[in-house]
């Protein structure tokens, strides 16, 4: 189970990237004032996914959305609140590595290292995570029975098709056999078959009892296969349910129309 | 995978339980292994660490010995033609004689030509020498020394020439019938060498090897320190290891051996195969020389102990550079930033080939400069074991530093996940700067070179000329390159050079601070004065040329200009970028470290960043440069009243003291430190 208590985000932009509106504003006062700018990414975010659930994030670019997973990937360290993270008998961990341990992050951004074969990849990985060797083979062995990679798990990742990179991404994902994963838009830029592939892991780790958080801006994809939506904006929750309740709040037949209908009130 | 249930991938949780404490190590390790397999399936790296030294040296010294063998040798299949004109013919065989035996194995044609006619031949180069003698039995040697064999050939007349002299000497004083012995040699000398031959040639070689070795490490240390960096970042990998269970510092630190291990390895090869090849030259220079005899065990020691040292000083360029490509986004970035860190690196290991720098107590702590010398001192056979260990001591110590300060900064997500930083903008065009814009850390770097390379060339040039308005025109660079650069960069100055006018607060505040910064700044250089030799003399020198100037004047160059100009670029332009870049409190060291080192004074270094540091406090409590401007003032003021009247200082105790008591001293620290809290308090914080 991974909870988000709060969850806040700073950042200082300074005024090197600062938008043409401050930059009007402050030329017409003569002189620059907020060198240093805070830009709330995530404000105040809280909510839980249970064993068992996928839960989708959507939201605009810029919505805060890899932000608020990396800080539950406990990649980034929040400004403000915690994220929660217990074990199989609900023991909350404390350890921010011993909680690595139990997430498996995949995102557009995680790539793979091109040079070493996925095999190598998957023992460096092993031994990180404090497998014992004879286990670690036993499990590289599983996975690439079930994921199909006998045939190119010792070539070299930069040799191998998008399909096969991504194969061993999700490899990647699962040696440590993670009680949650956390996605951030798994499927972009992906052909169907590749996006497919992604989509049946995330149902099979549900129905193994997985808690999946993943973030898209395919709303078909995550109208079908989450349980639960949040949807966020500018760094806040602007609505948060089934899909089915999202739409009928909106009083909309697709999460698509429901979108928009939200990000409308949003910006009234 | 449709339809087939990743039943056996579902591993049960519990295997996840492990032992903490023997993982850290298996982590490290595992880390490594990644780092250096995908190190060393980087082509780039492999070339630069194995192809470069196993082919480029022995290539170099190849084409350098070509390319001395047709300067300096006379081709064999080659006949030289000498033309004689006028010279009778009984002296110009006795010449012809003795040039044959001069050059045995050179084929010579000699020739007997009218004057005009030798000219034009010579001018064609079909003669290439010629000789004429005048009623005076005076000989003329004419050649081109434009023309390499026409040189070559005057070369060999010239001493033949000698030796047709000494003949002729000998001939008379024997047709006299005198003493020759008497006569010709009264006197005999020769010159006897003391040096062992390895000695002579340690110190030929001493100031070469650590060019090279230092060359080859930064060479060796760049591109993996790149690629494990900046490399990751462009490749999209360091989301990957961040979203692995290791700490910060089990990732910095795998990366940090890793690069090691390649430069190490890289520098060995590269000094192995130098070594192969020099011994190939050496041997055919040496030939001939009187060092064949050299016994090259004899310097086992020195090699030895040089690897060792190589390998401290490794870790501290490794250390180093991985430091430096951090703040980078992408390789390019990456190489922008090392590039200048390596060059001076590089230019610093020519320290050892000046003559008279040498390894001492001071010496020995300076970073690079330590190594190089050390290693030049090695192979002259000159061991000082002490000094010796104060050089590996302070390399582990650098070492170390930067390895603490690479995992601190590690830490910070703007390396991380940052977009790098902005390093050089000069470079931009300045119709394309924006206004309001923030100098780079690389324009630091460069406006400091700048600046640096100015006053002590144009300066110099100038002081040299103009004496005093040399002077005058050194400070005016110091001025003005600041503020030319902010200008060109459209910074805002009032933020950049902290541009506020003062309270009358701040003003007394750091009137006060000033006394209390004086007070400590004196007992520290009396703590420090009997650890520096060098003492007030070449103040005093310095001064000379300021004697008949009246003392206004030399108070408005050498007080008023510097305090100007030295915080308008210290306090402002280095102190203003990096505040509003990175942290206050870093900014504070920083500047006042670099503010230290410039004024080229060992003996001065750390009172001079003593008063660097409270002045840029000063500056930071009030947000005014001006009174940075007026405790410098105060500062430089005094210093002049110091050299102009010294005897006003006579009956005032203590300033002009050559040495206190300890109990002078403890009343004086606490009178300085009572001052500057005093002053820091009037000043107070600056509000936000």
């Amino acid at each position: 189970m991974i909870e988000a208590r709060e969850l806040t985000k700073t950042f200082m932009r300074t005024l090197l990237d600062d938008n043409e509106k401050n930059k009007k504003n402050s030329r017409k006062k003569g002189k620059i004032r907020n060198v240093k700018e805070e830009f709330l990414a995530v404000d105040r975010i809280s909510f839980r996914v249970d064993r068992g659930e996928i839960v989708g994030i959507l939201g605009p670019n810029g919505a805060g959305k890899t932000t608020l997973l990396r800080m539950l990937g406990n990649m980034m360290e929040p400004s403000a609140g915690e994220v929660i993270i217990t074990d199989e008998e609900g023991n909350a961990i404390d350890d921010v590595v011993e909680k690595k341990r139990n997430i498996g992050y995949l995102s557009g951004n995680t790539k793979l290292y091109h040079r070493l074969s996925t095999r190598e990849m998957l023992i460096m990985l092993g031994e990180i995570y404090g497998l014992a060797q004879e286990e670690c083979h036993r499990r590289i062995e599983e996975i690439f029975t079930v994921l199909d990679m006998t045939k190119f798990g010792d070539n070299r990742i930069e040799r191998l098709s998008t399909g096969q990179t991504q194969r061993a991404s999700i490899a990647r994902c699962l040696i440590h056999s993670p009680s949650i994963y956390i996605f951030d838009e798994p499927t972009l830029g992906l052909d169907i078959l590749s996006a497919d592939a992604i989509i049946d892991f995330m149902k099979s780790q549900k129905e193994r009892g997985k808690a999946v958080l993943y973030s898209t801006h395919y709303m078909e994809e995550a109208q079908f296969l989450c349980d639960r939506i949040i949807m966020i904006h500018e760094g806040h929750i602007i609505a948060h349910g089934t899909a089915e309740k999202i739409m009928s709040d909106t009083s909309t037949d697709n999460l698509r129309h429901a979108f928009h209908a939200v990000m409308k009130g949003v910006s009234k | 995978m449709k339809g087939q249930p990743l039943k056996k991938a579902v591993m049960h949780n519990s295997d996840n339980k492990f032992d903490k404490k023997t993982n850290k190590f298996n982590i490290i390790r595992a880390l490594f292994r990644k780092e250096i397999t995908d190190v060393l399936r980087d082509k780039k790296t492999l070339i630069m660490m194995i192809l470069v030294p196993l082919i480029l040296y022995p290539l170099l010294i190849v084409i350098m010995s070509l390319v001395m063998n047709a300067m300096t040798g006379t081709s064999a299949d080659k006949t030289y033609k000498i033309a004689f004109s006028e010279v009778p013919v009984e002296n110009a065989q006795a010449i012809e004689a003795l040039i044959r035996s001069e050059a045995t194995e050179t084929d010579f044609e000699f020739l007997v030509l009218e004057k005009t006619l030798a000219g034009q031949e010579l001018m064609e180069q079909t003669v290439h020498v010629y000789v004429t003698v005048d009623d005076a039995s005076n000989y003329i040697i004419h050649y081109l020394s434009a023309e390499n064999d026409s040189g070559l050939v005057a070369g060999i007349v010239m001493d033949s020439m000698e030796l047709y002299l000494a003949e002729m000497q000998i001939k008379q004083v024997e047709e006299r019938g005198l003493d020759q012995k008497e006569i010709l040699h009264p006197i005999t000398f020769e010159a006897q060498d003391q040096s062992t031959t390895e000695e002579s040639m340690g110190n030929i070689i001493g100031g070469a090897i650590p060019l090279f070795m230092i060359i080859s490490i930064v060479m060796g240390a760049m591109y993996p320190a790149i690629d494990v960096t900046a490399g990751e970042k462009e490749r999209g990998t360091l989301e990957t290891l961040i979203t692995l269970p290791v700490t910060n510092f089990e990732m910095i630190i795998s990366k940090f051996f890793a690069v090691a291990v390649v430069t190490v390895v890289s520098a060995l090869l590269n000094l192995i195969s130098m070594g192969v090849a020099l011994g190939f030259m050496g041997g055919m220079v040496l030939a001939g020389s009187g060092m064949e005899s050299i016994n090259l065990v004899n310097f086992l020691p020195a090699v030895v102990i040089t690897v060792v040292v190589m390998i401290f000083f490794a870790l501290f360029v490794t250390a180093v550079s991985i430091f430096v490509c951090l703040f980078a986004k992408s390789f390019k970035e990456a190489n922008n930033y090392i590039t200048p860190v390596m060059l001076v690196f590089m230019m610093t290991s020519y320290t050892g080939m000046l003559p008279n720098f040498e390894l001492s107590t001071i010496t020995a702590g300076i970073p690079i400069v330590n190594v190089v010398l050390m290693v030049k001192q090695l192979f002259q056979m000159d061991y000082d074991y002490a000094l010796f260990g104060i050089v590996l001591i302070s390399n582990a110590v650098y070492s170390f530093l930067m390895m603490w300060l690479l995992a601190r900064v590690y830490n910070s997500e703007t390396v991380l996940f940052g977009e790098g930083f902005s390093g050089v903008r000069i470079f931009e065009k300045r119709s394309e700067i924006k206004s309001g814009q923030l100098p780079g850390y690389g324009d630091i770097i460069l406006l400091i070179c700048a600046v640096f390379l100015l006053t002590f060339y144009v300066g110099g040039v100038a002081q040299v000329h103009l004496g005093v308005g040399g002077v005058a025109i050194t400070q005016a660079i110091m001025l003005l390159v600041p503020l030319l650069y902010a200008w060109y960069l459209k910074s805002d100055w009032r933020r950049l050079f902290s541009v506020k006018t003062p309270q009358l607060r701040h003003l007394i505040g750091s009137v006060i601070l000033w006394i209390g910064c004086f007070c400590l700044v004196m007992v520290l250089s009396m703590v420090l004065m009997p650890l520096l030799p060098e003492s007030t003399q070449n103040v005093n020198d310095a001064f000379a040329i300021f004697n008949d100037l009246p003392p206004v004047l030399v108070w408005l160059i050498m007080a008023l200009m510097p305090a100007i100009g030295e915080e308008l670029m210290f306090r402002g332009f280095v102190f203003g970028t990096l505040k509003n870049r990175g942290g206050v409190k870093a900014a504070m060291v920083i500047s006042s470290i670099i503010f230290a080192l410039f004024h080229m004074s060992l003996v001065k270094l750390p009172t001079t960043f003593v008063l660097g540091f409270f002045i840029v406090l000063a500056v930071k409590r009030s947000g005014s440069i001006f009174t940075g401007m007026l405790i410098h003032l105060l500062n430089n003021t005094l210093s002049v009243l110091m050299m102009t009247y010294p005897d006003l200082w006579d009956n005032i105790p203590l300033i002009m003291d050559e040495s206190i008591t300890v109990s002078e001293g403890m009343v004086i620290t606490m009178v300085g430190m009572m001052s500057v809290a005093l002053g820091l308090f009037i000043i107070g914080r600056k509000k936000n």
